[in-house]
């Protein structure tokens, strides 16, 4: 088991991620998770621009996370949101001059095609028609799915330089794990 | 009416909602995990004020470095509100105040400038 714990932190370092989590997610796990992050990066030299991206993304995927998992840890006294963590994996890595998320979370097959149909329709899109699909999202009520404005992924997205990767990993007739990366 | 008062946290801005003086103003950031839940008493405490206002000068100052998505929703759906009451003949000046060392909050005041139509939304140099 020690060994394979090495083999697993190994293989995130060649891969250059410097920041993982996985397990139950919280909002103020997510909280920290950013403000480490934050002071990383300023020391790092990056600009105040790229910061405020990368946490952006961040905070999109995590709450994510928190609100889609299927997987998910409740207190069965307490059924009221705060306590209950939807369960996932966040990686934040730099490759050469390039800052890179990833998340992965178990997902229902049944909301796949779904998800598969946004995100090839956002990697389809240029910056200013994400911007105009932001905009107009925006104004319109969310989709029933949706626990937040149904902007996430966009947001995600416009704060991207490349097109969002993902993949779908069947895991039983109900569940697949749902991994997606951003590049910024 | 009672003024609304509710303090920040990590995640939550500081909103001070003056019903005496007509000044109200959001500063900090917004990413909390429920919007919703968050800003219902904040959209209630609105609804009551808006329906008592005559002509009074009402400021509305808005210093907001982050929003997540869902915030981003709900302060759309805020302006909407002021704009629906501008509409009707109420005096309402939104400002949205950002820091020239953060770009995009200058840019996020210009995307819900071009969402607005009658209701003003002034850029301010903080």
């Amino acid at each position: 088991m020690l060994k394979k714990f090495h083999d697993i932190s190994d293989r995130f370092s060649e891969h250059d991620l410097f920041l993982t989590f996985s397990g139950p997610m919280s909002q103020d796990l997510m909280v920290e998770i950013g403000a480490i992050l934050k002071i990383k990066m300023k020391l790092e030299g990056a600009s105040f621009a790229t910061i405020l991206k990368v946490f952006s993304i961040l905070v999109e995927l995590n709450q994510n996370i928190i609100h889609y998992s299927a997987e998910k840890v409740t207190d069965l006294q307490n059924s009221k949101a705060e306590v209950s963590a939807g369960c996932g994996i966040i990686a934040i890595g730099k490759d050469e001059d390039r800052y890179i998320i990833l998340s992965g979370n178990m997902a229902r097959n049944r909301d796949k095609e779904r998800l598969v149909h946004k995100l090839k329709q956002l990697n389809g899109l240029n910056e200013e028609d994400l911007k105009k699909l932001y905009l107009e999202r925006r104004k319109l009520e969310p989709e029933k799915e949706s626990k937040g404005a149904g902007l996430g992924f966009i947001e995600v997205a416009r704060k991207t330089s490349q097109p969002l990767e993902y993949d779908f990993s069947n895991i039983d007739e109900q569940h697949s794990f749902f991994s997606l990366k951003a590049i910024i | 009416m009672d003024n609304l008062i509710i303090e920040a946290t990590k995640y939550t801005p500081k909103i001070v909602f003056d019903a005496g003086t007509h000044l109200l103003e959001i500063k900090g950031e917004t990413y909390p995990e429920n919007t919703a839940e968050f800003y219902a008493p904040v959209f209630k405490w609105l609804e009551e004020y808006i329906a008592k206002l005559q002509n009074e000068a009402v400021t509305v100052n808005l210093e907001i470095n982050y929003f997540n998505s869902s915030s981003s929703k709900v302060l759309m759906d805020m302006f909407d509100k002021f704009e629906a009451s501008v509409k009707e003949g109420k005096n309402i000046t939104l400002n949205w105040i950002y820091d020239k060392e953060n770009e995009s909050s200058f840019e996020y005041g210009e995307e819900f400038q071009e969402d607005l139509e009658v209701l003003q939304l002034n850029l301010v140099e903080k």
